[in-house]
């Protein structure tokens, strides 16, 4: 007989066996953490297949190495841009426009030498080297001679000299020689004039020369970049320097009214009139009436076409100012030296200004010029001073004074 | 004709296409605003740059990028309109009607008017470009 089946028995068995495969089963599995690092296979997509012998493996690698790399292109592409702006900036550089486009100094090389300032490609004021004064001994105007006469001949061919001044054209005979031009201020000729413009790093400086054999001096202007304000300098050289005396700076700007460091305004009083007649004809010296006729004849008609006028303005002399400042609608300039204390002469009349420096072994002040933009002038009673308000200062003068001097000196 | 160029040969050429298009269209962004800023600084920027020479070089670079034109390998995608599109042509409208007021100002009234008609052209010819391809869509 066989053994009997125990079903009870099997079972038992059966739960064992597949509780112990189930237990080796979980041992094989990947734990969580290796699941998770584990890499996810990449998908492949039916474009990567290739089903058709036309485009082999190899064409298809290349045609994916020529997409460019957008780094070199970038790269490559900035360089180019960047050395195409640095040639068009380079090649059209241009110092005087880009660090002076604001404030700049024009020296003119003809008679009377008139030395141009603008602002804002507008012309400010000049100074003048006619108005301009040196003393050495005596006193005389700095550059000038009788360029403003004129030679004219009677019918026998004797010369006369013509000089057209407000109220009268004055003809008399010459005396002296025409070759020659009179001297008269310390320097007459062209030729005995230099200048030249210099860029340093920082500022730009316009070098007048005048030389002679006796004498050399010069005026040296500086525009400090991106400032609103320059200095001249003179320097002078002679046979006897301990016979130097004052240098006048002298300008002519027209309009202005004047403010002086005590609260005074001195207003521009100059009045040119128009009075309606005929310039006189003056004739002076011994002349014939015939020579009288022709000479007449010879004047030209436009000068005898020409109105008399009559000028008229205040002078002012005024001694031991720290400083003047000019003012005209809204814009102006301050006028002082690095000596603190100097002499002013302003004539109305002819719109003309000086300041004077006296030397100091042979050695001026600088002169300063600020320039005043959109400015508005009060008189602080408190400090005794002016107060300015414009684009770029706000405060007292004599502030912005001992700014300017400490920037100047610190610079140099 | 056809060049049998060499893979690498191939490779810069390509760099040098894209190169080209890169260049091109910084310049000419680079000029444009140059040339506004013009309108309002014109000593400043003359100081520094001849525009003439800066747009010489831009129409180099705009030949060299027709000639060899970088091959457009993206599908063209149609894209709708939207908010977006609407805000920033009515904002480049009112910059571009800004930009001419302040170039004809001295005018007077008249200034204000043709600002404003400038503007509204801006923004309408902005749209109509913008929604072309949509409405002939619709049509057909």
């Amino acid at each position: 007989m066989d053994t009997p089946y125990v079903t009870g028995d099997w079972e038992r068995k059966y739960k064992a066996w597949k509780k112990e495969y189930e237990k080796k089963s979980y041992k094989s599995l990947p734990t969580l953490k290796s699941l998770k690092e584990f890499p996810k296979k990449p998908e492949v997509s039916n474009k990567d297949i290739t089903y058709s012998k036309e485009k082999p493996m190899e064409e298809e690698k290349h045609s994916n190495n020529l997409k460019p790399s957008k780094f070199v292109v970038f790269l490559i592409g900035i360089i180019i841009i960047l050395v195409i702006l640095g040639i068009i900036f380079y090649l059209n550089y241009n110092p005087s426009k880009i660090k002076y486009q604001y404030l700049d100094i024009e020296a003119k090389n003809v008679s009377g030498l008139p030395i141009l300032v603008y602002y804002n490609s507008q012309q400010l004021f000049s100074f003048s080297g006619w108005e301009s004064m040196l003393t050495i001994n005596s006193k005389d105007r700095l550059f000038g001679n009788e360029q403003y006469k004129k030679i004219i001949f009677d019918d026998q061919g004797k010369a006369y000299t013509q000089i057209v001044l407000d109220d009268q054209i004055r003809l008399e005979p010459l005396s002296t020689d025409p070759t020659k031009a009179t001297t008269i201020g310390w320097f007459a000729s062209l030729s005995n004039l230099n200048i030249k413009d210099k860029f340093n790093k920082n500022n730009k400086e316009i070098l007048i020369s005048l030389n002679t054999d006796e004498l050399n001096s010069n005026i040296t202007f500086k525009i400090f970049e991106n400032k609103l304000y320059f200095s001249a300098f003179f320097s002078a050289e002679g046979e006897n320097n301990s016979e130097l005396g004052d240098f006048a700076l002298g300008f002519v700007s027209p309009g202005y009214d004047i403010y002086l460091p005590n609260g005074t305004i001195l207003l521009n009083d100059n009045n040119v009139t128009n009075l309606d007649k005929p310039l006189n004809l003056v004739i002076l010296g011994n002349i014939t009436p015939e020579a009288n006729k022709s000479l007449i004849q010879r004047v030209s008609q436009e000068t005898l076409s020409k109105n008399s006028i009559a000028r008229a303005g205040t002078y002012h002399s005024l001694q031991d100012l720290e400083y003047e400042i000019f003012y005209k609608n809204g814009t102006g300039f301050i006028v002082f030296s690095e000596d603190g204390f100097n002499d002013f002469e302003n004539l109305f009349q002819w719109n003309v200004f000086r300041i004077y420096a006296s030397p100091l072994e042979n050695k001026y002040p600088k002169i300063y010029f600020i320039v005043l933009d959109n400015v508005a002038l009060t008189y602080d009673e408190k400090s005794s001073s002016w107060s300015v308000k414009d684009k770029y200062f706000k405060g007292l003068v004599d502030d912005y004074i001992n700014q300017i001097m400490e920037e100047s000196w610190n610079s140099s | 004709m056809e060049f049998k160029l060499s893979h690498r040969e191939k490779l810069i050429f390509e760099h040098a296409k894209h190169i080209f298009s890169f260049v091109f269209q910084t310049l000419l962004f680079l000029f444009l605003i140059t040339l506004l800023l013009k309108e309002f600084y014109p000593n400043q920027v003359s100081a520094y740059m001849n525009i003439n020479w800066f747009m010489v070089v831009v129409i180099i670079f705009g030949a060299l990028s027709i000639l060899f034109p970088v091959p457009n390998n993206h599908p063209h995608i149609e894209k709708q309109s939207n908010a977006k599109d609407l805000i920033l042509i009515i904002f480049l409208g009112i910059l571009g009607a800004i930009i001419i007021f302040l170039k004809i100002k001295t005018l007077g009234w008249i200034g204000y008017v043709i600002s404003i008609l400038g503007g509204l052209i801006i923004i309408l010819l902005s749209w109509l470009i913008l929604t072309e391809k949509d409405s002939r869509e619709e049509m057909n």
